[in-house]
């Protein structure tokens, strides 16, 4: 009979012990307040599985989905693309790769409340730079129109985060082998036949990792839309994030957010492993191909 | 039918990548042979234009390359790594060169094409697969199928089994000799194994600090290296070199005197000269009364199942390796007299390398 040395989780246990301080415990206490009615500190009734009937047939919470998930995909149409095309034609080598480099991440270095704050100021007709340029073609006003408002948080979100997938696609890039594009021109492929056969398989991985952090972190949107236009104008911005704020902090109804926050991290993990499925089930296939 | 490289040159950053490299290749391998940053890459880079050399031409069957796209020079490129389209099955990449050729290919010819040269690398089976199903040895194949299927005038293969396991590079070499036998194109073929040079047994040209050293018939520039840069390239494993002295009819090899007899009497009458001499020409015992004895400690024995190196220091921080057939164990420390076959030696000049004195026959 073969004999198990254990000695190795006495290796893990301080990981095991943070994780649980840092994130178990805390997802405990959420899930504690989700089955009980919390009328005060004192006061709070056991109410079972309520909140999530409630939660799952709220057509506020419904709506706030709908908007959180097709802003995620409008933010995946946009950002990729554009992250792959900027990336291509940004400088291979010397001090000018260097500069586009740090020209690039300089959005993502900007604390987000400091970007709310700026675009918003930069956005407004009255007072705002852009916003008075733009009104001398077409009027806009987030303050007011729900789709100018959702138009400028979506212009927030890929000015912000398009440079993340510039610089994974671009790494991706500088990866392939240079034999790949010699072999392509030897065989007189068209710039969008290298593209297509050498570039986008070379970087499938990259693209993978781009789309799941770029869905996760729109889908969970919520320092942007609450300093610019607060959720509004009428619930066009109003995410999943900022309903469940109003809910927590706004109407301190904890029991329901508990519950939301929930079923709210349980989707991100679901969607999250759906994209990752659905992205390597190809890689997957060959791999057991080959074996 | 032939590839006339004439006085190519190319720097870049002001370091020179080639200078004045000028042969001529006929149907058949031509073997492009030496160390790396020779310049082997980068000459073949020139002959597909891939780059721009500074100054020499490129002619194809009589015709200046020079001005033409890449595309159109028919060439075809095999590189070190396994170069495939990743998400094309191994049918689709061997057909991409098929598909932007003019006039175009009609499907049947492009699929009877595909099938031909399949046949002909034995990777039929495989038509269906992505190269990320296939093993190193598989992908290089379709590689070479790929170079293959545009019947081009030039194929180009820039160390092509290098990051292959030993058995399937003798077995793909065996291969592409079979294969290129019989095609009536210009291949050329680099390496920095000279057993790859003298296995084909055709034109070799040996390339050395971006200049060719010497080219010719692969027996001959292995039996006849015109410099030590050539003898070095030429082997495998590599030439022994030992510092030397002549002086009033005698040679001073590691601290110990002999007559000059044998080839010795080619040497240098006085002053430092450097004698070479392949591994499988040191003995461990004498055959002829001219052979150089030389004494030293075993450092370390490489065995490799069919043969044994064992490295022998002789002083003055001078070592000579002697290859033994099968499996001999030494122990570091061991003393152990060495025997230089009189007949196998090689001369250099010390200060240019010039080859003095050579056994003249395949040794």
């Amino acid at each position: 009979m073969k004999t198990r040395n254990n000695k190795a989780w006495f290796l893990v246990l301080p990981v095991i012990l943070t994780v649980s301080f840092t994130a178990i415990l805390p997802l405990m206490t959420v899930a504690n307040y989700a089955v009980q009615d919390i009328f005060s500190p004192t006061d709070r009734l056991f109410i079972g599985m309520d909140w999530f009937y409630n939660i799952t047939n709220d057509p506020l919470i419904f709506n706030a989905f709908k908007r959180s998930f097709s802003f995620s995909i409008q933010v995946l149409l946009i950002q990729i693309p554009l992250g792959i095309a900027i990336a291509r034609i940004m400088p291979k080598s010397g001090w000018k790769a260097s500069a586009a480099l740090v020209m690039v991440a300089i959005p993502l270095i900007i604390p987000w409340n400091v970007i709310g704050t700026t675009w918003q100021i930069f956005a407004r007709p009255d007072i705002g730079l852009g916003g008075y340029l733009i009104n001398k073609f077409i009027d806009f006003n987030y303050t007011s129109d729900p789709l100018d408002g959702w138009i400028l948080i979506l212009l927030v979100d890929v000015w912000h985060w398009t440079p993340l997938v510039i610089l994974l696609v671009y790494a991706g890039l500088r990866s392939i082998p240079p034999a790949y594009y010699q072999a392509a021109a030897i065989d007189g492929a068209s710039q969008v036949a290298v593209f297509r056969f050498v570039e986008l398989p070379k970087l499938k991985r990259v693209l993978m990792i781009a789309i799941l952090l770029r869905f996760m972190d729109s889908f969970m949107i919520y320092t942007e839309p609450f300093v610019i236009t607060g959720g509004g104008p009428g619930e066009a911005t109003t995410f999943l994030s900022i309903l469940l704020s109003n809910i927590a902090v706004g109407q301190f109804d904890i029991g329901r957010a508990g519950a939301f926050s929930l079923i709210y991290f349980l989707f991100i993990q679901i969607l999250s492993f759906l994209f990752f499925t659905v992205l390597t089930l190809q890689e997957r296939a060959e791999v057991t191909k080959a074996k | 039918m032939s590839l006339e490289v004439q006085n190519i040159s190319l720097m870049h950053n002001g370091e020179v990548f080639l200078e004045d490299i000028s042969f001529t290749a006929t149907p058949g391998i031509t073997v492009l042979v030496g160390p790396t940053l020779a310049g082997k890459t980068s000459l073949m880079r020139v002959i597909a234009g891939l780059v721009k050399p500074d100054s020499g031409i490129i002619k194809v069957n009589g015709v200046d390359v020079g001005d033409l796209a890449v595309k159109d020079r028919s060439v075809s490129f095999v590189y070190q790594q396994f170069i495939n389209y990743p998400s094309l099955t191994v049918f689709d990449n061997i057909a991409s060169p098929l598909t932007v050729l003019k006039p175009k290919m009609t499907k049947d010819e492009i699929k009877s094409r595909v099938h031909e040269v399949a046949e002909m690398l034995r990777i039929t089976a495989l038509l269906d697969r992505k190269p990320s199903a296939l093993s190193g040895g598989q992908q290089q194949r379709v590689a070479i199928a790929r170079s293959l299927s545009r019947k081009s005038d030039v194929v180009l293969l820039d160390e092509p089994l290098a990051n292959l396991d030993f058995k399937l590079r003798e077995q793909l070499r065996d291969e592409l000799q079979r294969i290129f036998a019989d095609a009536d194109m210009m291949v050329i073929y680099s390496t920095a194994e000279p057993i790859e040079a003298l296995d084909m047994a055709t034109h070799t040209v040996v390339l050395g600090e971006g200049r060719v050293q010497q080219h010719g018939d692969a027996l001959q520039m292995y039996a006849n290296p015109i410099n030590l840069s050539v003898a070095q390239a030429m082997s495998d494993p590599p030439i022994n070199l030992l510092n030397s002295t002549s002086a009033n009819g005698k040679v001073e090899i590691a601290g110990s005197s002999h007559q000059a007899v044998g080839l010795l009497v080619k040497a240098p009458s006085s002053g430092v000269f450097n004698i070479g001499i392949r591994p499988h020409c040191v003995k461990l015992s004498s055959n002829a009364p001219d052979d150089i004895p030389i004494s030293g400690k075993v450092k370390v024995s490489e065995i490799t199942g069919s043969v044994t190196y064992v490295h022998v220091d002789i002083g003055d921080q001078e070592d000579v390796v002697l290859e033994l057939e099968g499996t001999n164990s030494y122990q570091p420390g061991h003393n152990l007299t060495v025997f230089l076959d009189h007949s196998a030696l090689f001369g250099f000049d010390h200060a240019t390398g010039e080859t003095l004195f050579t056994p003249g026959v395949v040794k």
